[in-house]
């Protein structure tokens, strides 16, 4: 019972590797829950999601960044100031996402993502990312750890709008590929609750699975270290012939 | 001679939860009949394509859980049998298979199973039909037209009278046309005398008590005649309309009293069903579908715990006034 | 709240055709009677109310109803001196049970005698008899009187042996049971002890079902053999067959003076145990008032420190949740082991303090 239970808590990669748990194992919309509004209500189609991601990259990671470089360097800034801070970095960079996705795709996307562009500028991943990972790390680790959660968040986004738009709809990045069999239900709040829902199941289980094989790979792996070293320290300490 | 050690007490009552769940379907299945004689073939196709894709997508859910599959478990064939009853008889299969994966897969199994759900699964698997199919579920045949297999053009269509008093409009039905069921409506909550055939078998049998439905009945009709919407000022035309229409009856017998979901005092079950009549009401009159009465029981059925908590309260105050030793 | 109105559950008592037999002696030759020393008189204008309660010491007599010894009862009673009114207790409201009413019927004289005697003990002047009214399917009329001692019929839905204290208005009452009086006016008259206890067989498999006297210490399985058995049964059961123990060795389970019946049932094979549907029958039923829907789930899930805001201390075992669930759950047993759990820790809890 204790084996599993360190199986489930330490979600994902360890040590070095590390940083890039936010696209799989630590994926914030499916598996630790950080952002999942945006998933469920704004994400109807795959362009939706898409601009919504890019949006989520420009403002997260440039973000992260400076709190870093402001804890390692500024270090008297009171504890109750932090937020402050990053919530103005992050909505002043909201305004360069915004012109991006309206040159990107037509300048109607502003309407379709609604509110949830906007807030975008305050989303958990900031604050988490900023308070748990260890700010006295290096600002490149920092970036890289809000890249991979920027990602993670993208790329969920995206698998859940494109399911939501085949499902609702029909269309795929506005092509028509199957007007028969439509639930319109799908491209409103609730059935966007229930795919985020099963998904988040669904990829729940698959960490734990991939866990296991991993954990399994690792023992192995050191397993046959330990027996090539074993050999290496029988062959010196042998016959003394070499 | 060595004995199994068995738990008190030692005779117990005969009836089981299988007889309850049968008491349910022997319930129903007069309403199947007589969408048969209304409606034609489709109306027993469509309630066989219910049961078998609610116990087919109920089995699957159980082996995903681990447990072990009950066949004299009958709620899933229960529910099966309540969705296509709610929806016209000219509904599209899809729509039946997609309302009982709803109901099973998403509103019962994922909160723990039989005896566990939150909602109402027959509930759930129909807001969720209604708002993906607007249409094709609030537009309603002409009675007595036999629809076969095949949906063909020569089926005339028309709204229910729920819809004409929701454009203020005075619907044009005599009262032993609504009693037999002569106008257009939901498959199976448009026979009033079946209905309250099976509403007594059901209460005789104590399958579900008698104050939910008459307090829900009792509450909706005071609150018709109250506040009419038909302005002719007759007010008993206002309270048959109102209660005859839509699915109102049929909720208040098979939907309202579901055990699991409702409150489990007496005193708790007659005052969730009178607000569940004062909620289903503000949905007539202010609601933007023509019938939107299972969204208020949704609304309940999140509510139900609290007010059993409630009723909890007030009986341990009338433990202790009642007897005063502990 | 009287009887008519009260929660609970109705039942078929299938008291015959025990009720209506003779009462069957299956006694040790070597143990069968044995008596004491003693110089009290045989005479009974001469006897004190000390005397008796000597008697009752003696004999040691123990009260079937509680469990407490006769002359601790009446000791402490005749000091407390408010008490108005005697009660016999043969109020039999558990199924095929019926060795308390059938003193009335079979044994009338010594009844009798033993009420004067303890209604001569304790100093007060009225006595009564509580018999159960629901039962439909006897042959025997209940009398009113048994040998000028009023019967006082109480209704109700089982269970009913708590709510005696309701029928009897204003007064202060006295309760013992009927097999303690027996054996006291048996005390009085030979001297005997209490080696006796009078017990009912019955239940399914149960060819011949019958009031007995057995010697304390017979083994369970002589007495079914007696009866005989129609076929294997399932279960065999000590004490009441909503509240009983169930043994598993009965070769070496013996009947001890607290025993009422022996009872042996047969299963139904096709029931099996569903999940709970949360139909509140249970919470319709309870004569308490209490909601065991919500102990069961609360036990069910390890939530124990909820179990105090549903009040589990009130519980009174009688076992009517469990006979009308549908789902058959053993929602009473739970309960009951869980309450005697929580009990045994808070004690310990107050014993460390």
């Amino acid at each position: 019972m204790e084996k599993r239970k360190k199986v489930i808590t330490a979600l994902g990669l360890r040590k070095n590797l590390a940083v890039f748990n936010g696209i799989f194992f630590k994926n914030p919309v499916l598996v630790t829950g950080l952002v999942i509004a945006p998933a469920a209500v704004a994400a109807n189609s795959l362009k939706a999601a898409l601009a919504l991601a890019i949006v989520a990259i420009i403002v997260t990671v440039p973000t992260v960044t400076i709190a870093s470089v402001l804890s390692r360097y500024f270090k008297n800034i009171p504890e109750f100031l932090n937020p402050v801070i990053y919530v103005l970095i992050s909505a002043f960079l909201l305004i360069p996402s915004f012109f991006l996705i309206r040159a990107i795709f037509n300048p109607s996307i502003i309407n379709t993502i609604g509110i949830y562009g906007p807030l975008l500028a305050f989303n958990s991943m900031i604050f988490s990312r900023a308070k748990k990972y260890p700010l006295k790390k290096h600002p490149a680790k920092a970036a890289l750890d809000s890249l991979s959660y920027s990602l993670g968040f993208g790329l969920s986004m995206c698998i859940v709008g494109s399911i939501r738009e085949i499902l609702g709809a029909g269309t795929i990045w506005g092509v028509v590929i199957n007007p028969n069999v439509t639930f319109f239900g799908f491209l409103m709040p609730f059935g966007g609750c229930i795919t985020v829902a099963f998904l988040a199941a669904f990829a729940r289980q698959a960490v734990i699975i991939i866990n296991r094989i991993l954990r399994r790979v690792m023992i192995m792996y050191r397993w046959l270290k330990r027996k090539h070293n074993r050999k290496k320290e029988a062959v010196w300490k042998g016959n003394g012939a070499f | 001679m060595k004995f199994e050690k068995s738990n008190a007490p030692y005779i117990r009552y005969h009836e089981s939860s299988r007889t309850v769940m049968s008491d349910i379907i022997i319930a129903l299945l007069p309403l199947y009949i007589m969408a048969a004689y209304y409606y034609g073939v489709r109306a027993i196709l469509l309630g066989a394509v219910g049961v078998l894709s609610s116990v087919v997508f109920d089995c699957i859910c159980i082996k995903f859980a681990g447990k072990k599959i009950n066949p004299r478990d009958l709620s899933a064939v229960v529910t099966g049998m309540i969705l296509p009853l709610m929806m016209p008889a000219t509904i599209p299969f899809i729509t039946v298979v997609t309302a009982a994966f709803v109901a099973i897969a998403v509103a019962k199994h994922p909160f723990g199973g039989v005896g566990n759900n939150l909602f109402n699964p027959a509930a759930t698997g129909y807001a969720f039909a209604a708002l993906c199919w607007t249409n094709e579920m609030y537009t309603y045949p002409v009675p007595m037209t036999h629809i076969g297999i095949a949906l063909t053009d020569t089926i005339k269509y028309t709204q229910s009278p729920a819809y004409t008093l929701s454009q203020s409009g005075v619907p044009n039905y005599d009262f032993l046309d609504m009693l037999l069921g002569n106008f257009p409506g939901p498959m199976g909550a448009t026979h009033i005398l079946v209905l309250m055939a099976c509403m007594l078998f059901l209460i005789y049998r104590k399958t579900i008590n008698w104050q939910t439905p008459v307090c829900f009945l009792v509450t909706a009709a005071v609150l018709a005649a109250l506040f009419p919407r038909i302005l002719t000022g007759n007010m008993l035309q206002s309270v048959m309309f109102e209660l005859f229409s839509g699915i109102m009856i049929f909720t208040s017998v098979f939907i309202l009293p579901e055990p699991v979901t409702s409150p489990k005092r007496i005193v708790a079950k007659s005052i969730y069903a009178a607000v569940g009549a004062a909620i289903a009401m503000i949905y007539r009159h202010f609601g933007g579908l023509a019938e939107g009465i299972v969204f208020g029981v949704l609304l309940l059925n999140a509510l139900a715990p609290v007010v059993d908590r409630m009723g909890e309260k007030i009986i341990r105050t009338v433990r202790r006034a009642e007897r005063g030793k502990a | 709240m009287l009887g008519r109105f009260s929660k609970g559950i109705i039942l078929e008592q299938h008291k015959e055709p025990a009720l209506s037999s003779d009462i069957v002696e299956f006694l040790n030759p070597s143990v069968a009677k044995s008596y004491f020393e003693s110089e009290i008189s045989f005479d009974k204008n001469a006897l004190s109310a000390d005397d008796i309660i000597k008697l009752a010491e003696l004999a040691d007599i123990t009260d079937e109803s509680d469990g407490k010894k006769l002359y601790k009862k009446l000791s402490a009673a005749k000091n407390a001196k408010e008490l108005t009114m005697l009660v016999a207790d043969a109020v039999d409201d558990e199924p095929y049970i019926s060795s308390q009413m059938c003193m009335m019927f079979k044994k009338p004289d010594e009844l009798c005698e033993g009420i004067e005697l303890c209604v001569k003990a304790l100093g007060i002047s009225k006595s009564s008899i509580a018999v159960y009214k629901n039962l439909t399917d006897i042959s025997e009329k209940i009398p009113r009187h048994v040998n000028n001692i009023p019967v006082k019929r109480v209704f109700g839905r089982y269970p009913v042996q708590e709510r005696i204290h309701d029928f009897f208005e204003g007064e202060k009452i006295f309760i013992v049971g009927t097999n303690a009086l027996v054996h006291l006016s048996r005390a009085f008259r030979e001297h005997r002890i209490q080696t006796t206890a009078f017990i009912t067989v019955g239940g399914d498999c149960i060819h011949t079902h019958q009031n007995m006297e057995v010697n304390t210490g017979t083994a369970i399985s002589a007495v079914l053999d007696r009866c005989g058995l129609l076929e294997e049964p399932e279960s065999v059961v000590v004490g009441g067959s909503l509240t009983g123990v169930s043994i598993t060795h009965p070769d070496e389970t013996v009947v001890t003076v607290f025993t009422d019946a022996v009872l042996a049932f047969k299963k139904n094979k096709k029931e099996k145990q569903y999940t709970c549907i949360g139909c509140a029958r249970c919470v319709d039923v309870c004569p308490r008032n209490l909601t065991p829907f919500y102990l069961y789930k609360n036990i069910e899930r390890g939530y124990t420190h909820k179990l105090d805001f549903y009040d589990i201390d009130r519980c009174i075992e009688c076992g009517s949740c469990s006979y009308i669930c549908p789902s058959k759950l053993d929602v009473a047993a739970t309960i009951i082991s869980t309450k005697h759990k929580l009990l045994k820790e808070r004690e310990a809890g107050e014993d460390e303090v």
